[in-house]
């Protein structure tokens, strides 16, 4: 499905340039988690970050490359969440049984799922995602079983340290950037533009529209729950309202339109932004939606494309 | 219904489809004979482009059969007829805009004749010269004007070889010397060895290209025959009123 593409045109040419600087940043920052130097508190900003590249880059993969538009991907989170919770606390798995497993749930639970939602397009796929997270939230608040609204606890002894957390979301970013951006370079990749600009014309030329779908929503639920679980095991416990809340796709199409839908330098540029920048705002209570949205409002005026957008076109230019 | 003996490439068999309660085909029945330029008019209302739906799997037709090359490919998807050899055009482009043109017919060629990239960079800039786009490749194909965007659907659905071309009113809304331009494009793939099936409202058009003409009214085939004949036919000139016969008459002498 993924057979190399050649041949392409300048934009993305211009990606073979960056690969060798993507892969020296992993190795630096692989490096940095392994020796121990540094602090904890640096380690929890930059593993956050790391998950809203991962997050960024699964939303971006369906939104901006393939034109699915979803405001539901916090069931995979929520879902990844409650699958390492139980998985720790009832079954009592060790941490290399949990990630993998949470994020199997997740492909599992997407396939019926998007059954469902794949008889809708456009507006209607997309409040259909929401909805089928909120059924999700529900479900759970009202499942003994889970704990309903108290939610579960992460338990595993001994329980991770943050160094050990740090090298996991890494890990889950490098496989999520690296993941998209083979794509982008793929007959998949190409495949999901066409779509995208025009879904009846990419079914004549031969696309097959629900097997293409279906890959791309997989993915994005895979990867998503890969961020998510480690995202909860960073926090230690979920509960209903943490796990599905709409907030988490709010965040991440926040990083995505700063940084540029479409583009897999964007949710990489974004999530640094939202990040320092939520960290920043947590100073003034109240002011931080109204600042956030602002920006995104301000960033859609002038850079439509986002900033990795507006840097491509200005390189383009030169 | 083909008589010259020639070899048949797609039979409606006694097609029924329409949206919803309401029937568009009425029992379509209709060949089209393997390298030829079959002219489908018709005015509106008539089920050109119900037919046009069914053949291309947009819509699936609630009886008959349509048969490609003897394969009943009546409840087949889009995609699945595509690759089983019918290359299509739109009647308003849908070229994939944010692409650019030599991504357009390459990203047709991967996914219709199953391509690889390195195979299908030769067939795309072959079309591409056939078409008059080659000096364009690179343009993003929004950016086209509309004569080169049609040019641009015939590249794209040629490139992977169709069986079957079918070409929906590639005239509509082009000038003079632009429909000239796209006739001799349709004369050219004739020469190349197509099967083109061809509607169109500008009925000049047909004169000049059409091997076979079919006339359609309410969902059936009206007649069928050589354009001279059927543009003549007192049935044709009925359905169009008279308006356009008279002058097409004096264009068939």
């Amino acid at each position: 499905m993924m057979r190399k593409i050649a041949g392409l045109t300048d934009t993305a040419r211009l990606k073979i340039n960056v690969f060798p600087a993507t892969v020296l940043v992993f190795v630096i920052l692989y490096a940095l988690g392994f020796s121990g130097i540094l602090p904890a508190n640096v380690m929890r900003y930059l593993l956050q970050i790391f998950l809203y590249i991962a997050l960024g880059e699964a939303w971006n993969l369906m939104s901006g490359f393939a034109g699915m538009t979803s405001l539901g991907q916090q069931l995979y989170v929520g879902l990844a969440g409650y699958a390492a919770a139980i998985l720790t606390g009832i079954y009592m798995q060790p941490l290399p049984t949990v990630l993998p497993a949470a994020a199997l749930v997740c492909v599992i639970a997407a396939i019926p799922v998007s059954a469902i939602l794949f008889r809708m397009q456009g507006m209607y796929f997309a409040v259909a995602t929401w909805v089928a997270a909120e059924a999700a939230e529900k479900l759970f608040l009202n499942w003994k079983f889970v704990g309903q609204g108290s939610g579960m606890t992460i338990r595993l002894s001994p329980y991770p340290s943050v160094g050990v957390i740090y090298l996991l979301a890494l890990t889950v970013c490098m496989l999520a950037v690296l993941t998209v951006y083979r794509i982008t370079r793929s007959r998949l990749g190409m495949g999901l533009l066409a779509m995208r600009d025009d879904p009846v014309a990419a079914a004549s030329i031969g696309l097959n529209l629900t097997r293409t779908r279906l890959t791309v929503y997989l993915l994005a639920a895979l990867i998503s729950g890969l961020a998510g679980s480690v995202f909860f095991l960073n926090k230690g416990m979920i509960y209903p309202e943490s796990g599905f809340s709409i907030s988490w796709t709010v965040s991440v199409v926040f990083v995505c339109i700063i940084g540029g839908a479409g583009t897999v330098a964007g949710p990489v540029i974004g999530a640094v932004i939202y990040v320092l920048l939520r960290e920043y705002l947590a100073h003034y209570p109240g002011w931080s939606n109204i600042m956030l949205g602002a920006i995104t409002l301000l960033v859609i005026f002038f850079f439509p494309e986002g900033i990795a957008g507006a840097l491509k076109k200005k390189k383009r230019i030169n | 219904m083909t008589d010259r003996g020639a070899e048949k490439i797609l039979s409606f068999e006694n097609v029924t489809a329409g949206y919803g309660r309401s029937d568009v085909l009425n029992g379509l029945s209709f060949e089209v004979e393997r390298g030829e330029v079959f002219g489908i008019i018709g005015p509106n209302g008539s089920g050109k482009t119900t037919m046009l739906n069914t053949l291309t799997g947009l819509l699936r037709p609630k009886s008959g059969r349509i048969l490609l090359d003897g394969e009943d490919i009546s409840r087949l998807p889009v995609d699945a007829r595509c690759r089983r050899g019918i290359g299509r055009t739109f009647q308003i482009p849908r070229p994939f805009i944010r692409m650019t043109v030599f991504e357009n017919v390459l990203v047709s060629g991967i996914y219709g004749a199953g391509f690889s990239a390195a195979e299908g960079k030769g067939p795309a800039e072959d079309v591409l010269r056939f078409t008059g786009l080659y000096e364009k490749r690179d343009l993003k194909s929004g950016e086209l004007t509309l004569l080169d965007r049609k040019r641009l659907e015939i590249a794209r659905a040629i490139v992977s070889k169709p069986r079957l071309l079918l070409l929906d009113e590639v005239a509509a809304g082009l000038t003079g010397s632009e429909i000239e331009t796209v006739i001799g494009m349709v004369v050219q793939l004739k020469r190349a060895g197509f099967t083109v099936v061809w509607i169109e409202h500008i009925l000049e058009t047909m004169l000049k290209a059409a091997d076979r003409l079919m006339c359609m009214a309410e969902g059936r085939c009206a007649v069928i025959g050589v354009p001279g004949e059927v543009l003549a036919s007192g049935e044709v000139e009925e359905l169009y009123l008279g308006t356009e016969t008279e002058a097409l008459k004096h264009a068939a002498r």
